[in-house]
């Protein structure tokens, strides 16, 4: 029963309310962190971590939180959590943190991890949160790293995540620079639009096709 | 109904007590390694502007850089922080050689108008402080400095102009005496210090020989409402000078940097202290053509002597 349950929630999370494909919700660091893979792979990790301890911890204390401050004490963790990733990123992952850039702290005015407190943590158990968090978190992770995957090789004609997963497609054909194909457009946030618009175009369209809907 | 907000408050003072637990803990574990990742990141930089010094930070001060050359000190460079237009920060490097701005680099600006505020990192502007004496920002604020002020950015100019006032503070403060004991050590060891408590009198050296150096620093009215600084060490042993060294004279004409000749300085060598307490001066003492200048060096010379017959030091 409940592994049908977490199925259910792990395939709304991440297909049929895809929160970016679907719900078309954290726009704004979908279009200006998704430059590369890299970059894309970071913001989506961070956003998991911050919604899984605020989920966790509203879920936890959500008998006790009064109701008319309920949305208050929400920003205030989830302020704390997006505090502690920052500090942690800036510590150990320096070049991705000055990447992100501010970015990371505007985690706290993503309406998903809101949304999803109010709408799910602060109603249900603390199990129940965990799954929820990693579903819709992983859709959202999902879908930064496909934007991510797309613009990087549209503009760069590679792929670059560690330093043992680079993939450049010029290589193929020149030895150095970049083929004329590939254009830093896509790297700006007018490339960034287009290429969200047919990423989405793409999703739903084999939702669509499969009779998912 | 008070109890509702009581409860309220209560709710959320506990929180904010677990919040602040759970940042000051993270805040533990993260905070040296961030200093540190800054640290590098300036070092980085100033390895690009000058990759020929070894660059150190000094005593864990993400803010101050030496750089050295061998074992001696070469330049001193210091990074400021301050807000320009806008709340946008300013970032600069300042990078000081022998008691003079050697360069200034503009790292980040935050905010600042593009053309406008942004004229503080144009090479002209930038070039414009080299060679400027670090004196010349001690005891200032950046509106006393009108003539650097850019107009249409006095903000921004401003927030700049406070990086090299703080850059001059500092250095004068922590590493300007070092260089004394360049003049100190040509001349006997084992130095003692002592900081005097006078307008003029800065410092007092005394030797394992018994030899006494002043450090003196005089501010004299050269025409109209604009004055002069000199600054020297005063060598003293038996009542007698035994050396004398300009440390800094605020003058940049011909004229007024005769006195910084050693021939000139070495002239006195030798000479009684009494002379110069009494000021029985020689014919030689005053400069031709430097007269104010060497006039007030001159009563520099009486001060110093004076305060070293009285035995000041001793009090």
């Amino acid at each position: 029963m409940n592994k049908e349950k977490y199925l259910a929630y792990f395939k709304n999370g991440i297909v049929y309310e895809n929160p970016l494909f679907v719900s078309l919700l954290g726009l704004c660091p979908a279009l200006a962190t998704t430059t590369s893979l890299k970059n894309s792979f970071a913001m989506g990790i961070s956003f998991i971590i911050v919604l899984l301890f605020s989920n966790i911890f509203i879920s936890l204390i959500r008998k006790i939180v009064p109701n008319e401050i309920r949305i208050p004490v929400y920003i205030v963790i989830i302020a704390s959590f997006v505090s502690v990733v920052e500090m942690l990123m800036q510590a150990y992952f320096i070049s991705l943190y000055n990447s992100l850039g501010l970015f990371i702290s505007l985690i706290v005015v993503n309406c998903i991890v809101l949304g999803r407190a109010e709408a799910f943590a602060s109603k249900n158990t603390v199990l129940d949160s965990v799954v929820d968090a990693l579903s819709i978190g992983f859709g959202y992770f999902i879908s930064l790293v496909l934007i991510g995957i797309v613009r990087e090789f549209l503009s760069n004609g590679s792929i670059d995540l560690f330093k043992s997963f680079s993939i450049d497609f010029n290589r193929i054909f020149i030895k150095e620079g970049k083929l004329g194909i590939f254009s830093d457009f896509f790297s700006s946030s007018s490339g960034a639009f287009i290429v969200l618009a047919f990423v989405i175009a793409f999703f739903q369209n084999i939702i669509y096709k499969r009779g998912l809907k | 109904m008070k109890n509702k907000y009581l409860k309220y408050a209560f709710f959320l003072g506990a929180l904010a007590f677990f919040v602040s637990l759970l940042l000051t803990i993270t805040n533990l574990f993260t905070s040296n390694k961030i200093k540190n990742n800054e640290i590098n990141k300036v070092l980085d930089y100033l390895k690009e502007v000058n990759d020929s010094l070894e660059w150190k930070v000094y005593e864990n001060d993400n803010n101050v850089y030496l750089a050295y050359e061998k074992e001696d000190i070469r330049m001193y460079a210091f990074k400021t922080t301050n807000i320009g237009y806008n709340s946008g920060e300013v970032v600069s490097l300042n990078f000081i050689e022998n008691d003079l701005i050697k360069s200034i680099k503009i790292i980040s600006m935050e905010n600042q108008t593009s053309g406008i505020g942004t004229q503080i990192a144009e090479e002209e502007y930038l070039r414009s402080f080299e060679g400027d004496s670090i004196h010349k920002y001690l005891n200032k604020e950046s509106i006393d400095l009108k003539e650097d002020i850019i107009t249409g950015a006095t903000i921004t100019s401003k927030a700049f102009l406070n990086g090299i006032i703080q850059a001059s503070e500092y250095y004068y403060n922590t590493f300007y005496d070092n260089k004394d004991y360049t003049y100190l050590n040509k001349i006997s060891s084992n130095w003692k210090e002592k900081i005097v408590n006078d307008e003029i009198i800065k410092k007092i050296y005394i030797s394992e020989d018994n030899v006494f150096a002043y450090k003196g620093l005089k501010k004299y009215l050269l025409y109209g409402d604009n004055y002069a600084e000199i600054e020297i060490l005063f060598f003293i042993k038996d009542d007698k000078i035994v050396k004398i060294n300009v440390l800094y004279n605020s003058q940049t004409s011909e004229y007024g940097l005769k006195i910084n000749d050693q021939n000139y300085l070495d002239s006195f060598i030798e000479r009684s202290v009494y002379d110069y307490a009494n000021k029985n001066y020689h014919n030689s003492d005053v400069i031709s053509g430097s007269t104010i200048t060497s006039n007030a060096f001159l009563d520099l010379l009486s001060y110093l002597s004076d305060y070293y017959l009285k035995g000041n030091l001793y009090e």
